[in-house]
């Protein structure tokens, strides 16, 4: 009975109707375009932020334990014998300490008063092989502490190098001339840049025992752990933090231990808690959209009663009737799904113009708002439709 | 074609004073011809329209349409008898308002498909609608066209019986004298029942029945033979 012409003669039909009472149509669909709109570029917003911190949190070393320590009366960080004894833990394929300062660098006669330094080994290299834009990295040979290589980030090349020969130039670096044999892409995270601020000429990067003998007292405060098996990652960590713990005296004050894939599952969870929440303001908009298009559907077919009498004098089953209101209630709140899907999209198309982020165009929450909305005309159809096809056709026709 | 036995309707059956609509009569109605209907207002001329279509089902009596007993179909049956074999015109168009002329025709349409919208169209014109009105809606139409509407709707699936209830009541009488016209020359091939209270639009009917009070009696002999058509 309800077959395909039945269907198309129906659609027709609820869209001449939606036509004839276009304000009133708009006005219903109001409540499903703010409700699929809000969904729609909320999530989309949440997805992309919670993206860039992952991003972020990948770039600053995913798979990697972080050991931090602070200074202290008793230890002022850890030394090169207390680094073997970390590397010899079990599960660990090996470190790399960062030891930072900042000092001043000359290039010619130019000087710049604030330069990061930064030291690194070549395992540092091994794992971060993609950081390197030109030249290269640091070998073996360069890790004896009297080499008097670095590497030099774009920002330095931009601030201190420009129109200079970068790849074998010279800068003298806390009283020693060291010869540039690479250009590095530092990180351009959230965090950076929070951090960045107009003096900084750049950051340089140098063996780390140069950079050890630049703070001048020979202890690391800072290091990544690099895990055999990913797997293993919190077992190590465990035994990681023991191991500390045995260094520091059994005082846990001084040291931190932390992984930054349990970081991102946090993010992760408050991603998805931030998007249920969304989803929960999100459905009550809907439930009071829903509302306005069973309002408008039940206005409709009590102003449409000589319509639905005629339709059923002339035969019409009241299967067919119910079929054309629903049809109708779902055509209204799918326009207005698809309405509030653009409206949704173009939000988080200019919030991430706006935060600088990148714009993801989700599939699934397009299919999510379309879902939303037909089961809304479906489930608020329902009643009106059914009232519509219980009426009597003669008492229908005789109403005024 | 109709063969009504001790027809009976009561409104309201749950009040105390039961008022007869139809009071239990016979009555048999043939093939083809264009049957008048004629009575007082209240007197239960719809009533036993709405009986003989379906629309109502009588609180007594039988109803055998082709043999075929009326009274104990189920609502399926009655939706697709009225769809199949029956066409309606009412005192008031009942034209749709959002749809133009072509469509209201279709709405009866039990094929939606391009040859129907033609026969439609064919339909309008035969009844003297023209092409530039196809489109119209209801709104932009006079009451005379908007009912020729509403009869090119009840043709349109070549119904056995139509069912008219007072058509041409809410019309002029030159469009009145118009409608019966097209009804008389379908009543040549199918029944044509009218109900109306105005007698001198009767004069082209083949048998007239009269009605009072939920009463029927054949008042044919009551209008001379050669006044009529
Ligand atoms: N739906 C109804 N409910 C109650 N009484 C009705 C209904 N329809 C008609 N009647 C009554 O039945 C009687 C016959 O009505 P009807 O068949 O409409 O007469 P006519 O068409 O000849 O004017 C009238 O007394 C009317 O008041
Ligand atoms: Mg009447």
């Amino acid at each position: 009975m309800l077959n395909f012409a039945v269907v198309g003669q129906s659609l027709r039909m609820a869209l001449q109707n939606i036509r004839s009472n276009r304000m009133r149509s708009f006005l219903t669909m109001l409540g499903i375009i703010i409700g699929v709109g809000a969904v729609i570029g909320l999530v989309t917003i949440v997805q992309a932020v919670s993206g860039e911190l992952m991003g972020e949190f990948s770039d600053l070393g995913a798979g990697t334990i972080s050991v931090q320590t602070y200074a202290s009366a008793m230890k002022y960080g850890l030394s090169d014998k207390d680094m073997e004894v970390l590397a010899n833990v079990e599960g660990v394929e090996g470190l790399s300490p960062t030891v930072s300062l900042t000092t001043t660098s000359v290039v010619g006669k130019e000087v710049y008063e604030e330069t990061n330094v930064e030291g690194k080994n070549t395992l540092y290299f091994q794992h971060n092989s993609d950081i390197i834009l030109s030249g290269r990295a640091f070998n073996e040979q360069d890790m004896s502490g009297d080499a008097y290589v670095c590497i030099v980030d774009q920002s330095y090349v931009k601030h201190a190098l420009l129109g200079k020969q970068v790849l074998g130039g010279q800068i003298l670096l806390h009283g020693y001339r060291y010869t540039i044999v690479g250009i590095y892409k530092k990180s351009d995270n959230m965090m950076s840049m929070m951090m960045d601020d107009s003096t900084l000429a750049g950051t340089i990067l140098v063996p780390y025992k140069n950079a050890l003998t630049m703070t001048g007292n020979g202890v690391v405060n800072s290091l990544e752990v690099y895990v055999e098996d990913s797997a293993d990652m919190t077992k190590v960590e465990e035994r990681l933090r023991a191991t500390m713990k045995n260094l520091y005296n059994e005082n846990d004050d001084f040291f931190s231990v932390y992984n930054f894939s349990s970081l991102m599952d946090m993010v992760d969870s408050a991603t998805s808690m931030m998007s249920g929440l969304l989803g929960g303001i999100a459905s009550i908009s809907l439930l009071v959209g829903g509302i306005g298009i069973m309002n408008m559907m039940l206005v409709s077919v009590s102003e449409r009663t000589k319509e639905i009498g005629l339709r059923k004098a002339l035969g019409a089953t009241p299967g067919r009737i119910q079929a054309q209101f629903m049809i109708e209630s779902i055509v209204l709140s799918m326009v207005g799904g698809f309405i509030g899907i653009v409206l949704g999209e173009s939000i988080a198309m200019i919030a991430a113009k706006l935060m600088d982020t990148k714009f993801v165009f989700s599939v699934g929450a397009i299919m999510l708002g379309f879902g939303f909305s037909a089961a809304v005309g479906i489930i608020f159809g329902w009643m009106p439709a059914k009232r519509a096809s219980e009426l009597n056709p003669i008492d229908a026709l005789r109403a005024e | 074609m109709f063969d009504v036995k001790q027809i009976c309707m009561i409104y309201d059956m749950e009040k105390e004073e039961k008022l007869y609509a139809l009071k239990g009569f016979d009555l048999q109605l043939p093939d083809r011809g264009l049957i008048g209907i004629i009575g007082p207002s209240a007197s239960g001329k719809s009533t036993l329209m709405y009986c003989l279509s379906t629309l109502k089902i009588p609180t007594e009596g039988s109803i055998l349409y082709n043999g075929r007993e009326l009274t104990n179909c189920t609502n399926v049956e009655r939706d697709d008898l009225r769809r199949r074999e029956f066409g309606f015109i009412f005192q008031k168009h009942y034209l749709v308002p959002y749809m133009s002329a072509v469509e209201n025709v279709m709405v009866a349409a039990n094929e939606k498909d391009k040859t129907m919208r033609k026969k439609a169209e064919e339909i309008l014109t035969k009844l003297g609608i023209r092409e530039r009105e196809f489109s119209k809606k209801p709104a932009k139409l006079s009451g005379g066209q908007c009912q020729r509407v509403a009869i090119a709707r009840a043709v349109i699936n070549d119904p056995k019986v139509i069912f008219a209830d007072e058509p041409t009541a809410s019309l002029d009488h030159e469009n009145a004298y118009n409608v019966m016209k097209i009804l008389k020359e379908y009543s040549l091939e199918r029944l044509v029942l009218v109900v109306t209270h105005d007698k001198s639009i009767l004069k082209d009917c083949d048998r007239i029945l009269e009605m009072w009070d939920g009463e029927i009696r054949d008042a044919s002999s009551d209008i001379p033979e050669k006044e009529r058509g």
